[in-house]
């Protein structure tokens, strides 16, 4: 054969493969409001970036007829490629080859591309879009998916890990994005759930739909499985760009130090808090007076609103702030914004990203439901990550910081590096009424007007404790600062902390209360 | 998707309720969870209600019958698998809810003792 010829081949076999599942089937997928995974990838990554393997991988089922059926790439497009100039690796499902049905070879092709991105230290972005095990396979299938969910553990902490989810994403595959760091949803093109509509109505007589079970908006809302919610898949990829924008490639690496900007909103951030303090005002204000260029990028904002996470840089350095929201239920701690919070910790912990906390909460939530829910275990995550986290530490507290919350809450007492307080802050055991009502509770009981006597009293603990000056006098914060120096004073911190070296003693690993 | 706590700064001014820690009453956003938490009652002994969903296969008890602990009464099909409910109590049944056939749910009151 002439070698023109055999490029010709090549180009014809390509082309084939290409075409993934057929014209059918890409009308289909379209007609759902979805791209196909090779638009999806070259939407993300970078513009003529993107570098195919195993384009030729067959899959090699022989039951049920399979010996009879090709199907392209089997399923699924992998390969690499760069964004913002910088090395990636990437996977998408093909929904029009055989549903994006996984079976050991598609499998495989992911895995493969999961270990090149172990061994060279960057990003991973998997694209979800599969009906399930390729039941055919059987027993392959599910060989398959705990390949991939061995290897997510694996590379857990080491590369970012990003999922994807445009279609549906059921049965045992959902257990991947839920090992990986964050995962991306798209109104009405996300769907995750265990068991399906039919299966929970034929065990259950439940009916419901696959939106209503495990759309977009339940996982950015209800159950916090998403950590980014998008209208489109072109918002979608917008945010994983953004996200990139913010942190490490790997471990190894901090994030790249860009030019510092100053905040540029026209909040004042000395009159962010109300006169009254049992008003509320929303944290973010206040970040946004922190943060360069007033760039707030939020983490799981729909979900246990009563905690804020996100990234942002500081004199453009990349942090990530933990604060608690008095906009959403007073601030308070409860098993969810735990969760929220812990997680983030360990996050920024295992990526070298300061973090950044700023405190105003009332305390734990009370309540049956959180205490059998096991907000005991919950809120111990906090404490837990808090005190594991070696990268630097500044806490602010802005107002409340109330019995355990003050605790948890990046306090001294779990090696925060430096801790503010602005002169708002009540630093207190708890809460002046409660506080009063047991301290003075004879007193109360014994006054001929005891109603008089419990507001003079709480009026009295106010004074004396409702500050920040008690736990300055002992040392627990290292400075009490006017608001407007907040932001000078945490660039300062973080910049004698570049050098921190902090350990834990020697072990395989921690047990955290999960 | 758009949250209440959207309207910070906006022009809708958002809808503060109270809500009250350490005896402390604040101004705050409700989520829509802490709307939906149901008051907790005590269990009532009397009352058995199911540890899973499932369909009743075989029901081994009659209304008015004496039972003794860890007696047999129910059989339900539920995770592809029959499963025994057996008397935690002596007693006497007072009321059966289900009858062979009937799907249920978590937590449906199926036996009641008198």
């Amino acid at each position: 054969m002439p070698l023109k010829n055999k490029i010709l081949e090549l180009q014809k076999r390509r082309e084939l493969v290409q075409q993934g599942g057929g014209e059918k089937a890409i009308e289909k997928q379209i007609a759902m409001g979805k791209l196909t995974a090779r638009e999806r990838i070259t939407s993300i990554v970078d513009k003529d970036s993107f570098n195919e393997y195993d384009l030729f991988v067959e899959h090699d089922a022989r039951d049920f007829d399979m010996d009879k059926v090709t199907l392209a790439g089997d399923g699924v497009i992998t390969g690499t490629g760069t964004i913002y100039g910088q090395p990636i690796g990437i996977y998408a499902q093909d929904f029009t080859v055989a549903g994006g049905s996984l079976g050991s070879m598609h499998a495989r092709k992911i895995t493969k591309i999961m270990d090149h991105t172990l061994k060279l230290k960057m990003p991973l972005i998997g694209i979800n879009d599969s009906g399930g095990a390729r039941i055919q396979e059987g027993v392959n299938s599910l060989a398959g998916y705990g390949e991939i969910f061995f290897r997510n553990t694996l590379a857990s902490g080491v590369i970012p890990q990003i999922s994807v989810i445009l279609g549906p994403c059921a049965g045992g595959a959902v257990y991947s994005p839920a090992l990986t760091d964050f995962v991306f949803v798209v109104d009405k093109i996300s769907k995750m759930f265990i068991t399906g509509p039919e299966v929970i109505k034929s065990v259950l007589g439940e009916e419901i739909s696959q939106e209503d079970l495990g759309g977009a908006k339940v996982h950015s809302a209800i159950t916090g499985n998403a950590h980014f919610y998008a209208e489109s898949e072109q918002e979608c990829f917008e945010q994983i760009t953004r996200l990139l924008s913010f942190i490490p490639w790997n471990n190894i690496k901090k994030a790249t130090k860009i030019e510092p900007k100053l905040p540029n909103t026209k909040l004042k951030i000395d009159k962010i808090i109300p006169e009254d303090a049992k008003q509320p005002y929303d944290v973010r204000d206040v970040v946004k007076c922190l943060v360069d260029n007033s760039d707030f990028f939020e983490v799981q904002e729909y979900w246990a609103a009563n905690a804020v996470i996100g990234f942002g840089r500081i004199g453009g350095e990349t942090v990530g702030f933990v604060c608690n929201q008095p906009l959403v239920l007073a601030g308070v701690l409860d098993c969810d914004s735990s969760d929220k919070i812990a997680r983030f910790i360990r996050y920024c912990d295992a990526f070298n990203i300061p973090i950044i906390t700023l405190v105003d909460l009332p305390g734990y939530l009370p309540g049956v439901d959180q205490e059998h829910a096991g907000v005991i275990r919950h809120g111990a995550k906090i404490l837990y990550s808090y005190s594991e986290a070696t990268v630097p530490k500044v806490t602010l507290i802005l107002r409340k910081a109330y019995g355990g919350g003050y605790i948890a809450m990046g306090s001294r007492h779990l090696r925060a590096d430096f801790v503010f307080a602005w002169p708002t802050a009540e630093i207190a055991v708890m809460g002046p009424e409660g506080a009063a009502n047991i301290i003075f509770r004879k007193e109360i009981l014994a006054a001929e007007d005891p109603e008089k006597m419990r507001k003079q009293k709480v009026q009295e603990y106010k004074e004396k404790f409702a500050n920040p000056y008690v736990a300055a006098s002992k040392g627990y914060i290292d400075a009490v600062i006017e608001p407007h120096e907040t932001r000078s004073r945490v660039i300062h911190a973080l910049e004698v902390s570049t050098y921190k070296d902090a350990g834990m003693p020697r072990k395989k690993h921690g047990l955290p209360p999960f | 998707m758009t949250m209440q706590t959207k309207n910070s700064n906006g022009d809708e001014k958002p809808k503060f309720q109270s809500f009250t820690v350490d005896e402390t009453t604040y101004q705050t956003l409700l989520t829509p969870a802490f709307e939906k938490r149901k008051v907790w009652q005590k269990p009532d002994e009397k009352k058995i209600l199911s540890s899973l969903p499932g369909t009743a296969v075989k029901i081994n008890v009659h209304k008015g019958d004496k039972v003794k602990v860890g007696q047999p009464i129910l059989v339900f099909e539920s995770m592809k698998m029959m499963n025994t409910v057996t008397a935690y109590q002596d007693g006497v049944i007072k009321e059966i809810f289900i009858k062979p056939g009937d799907k249920f749910s978590k937590n449906y009151l199926i036996f009641e003792f008198e």
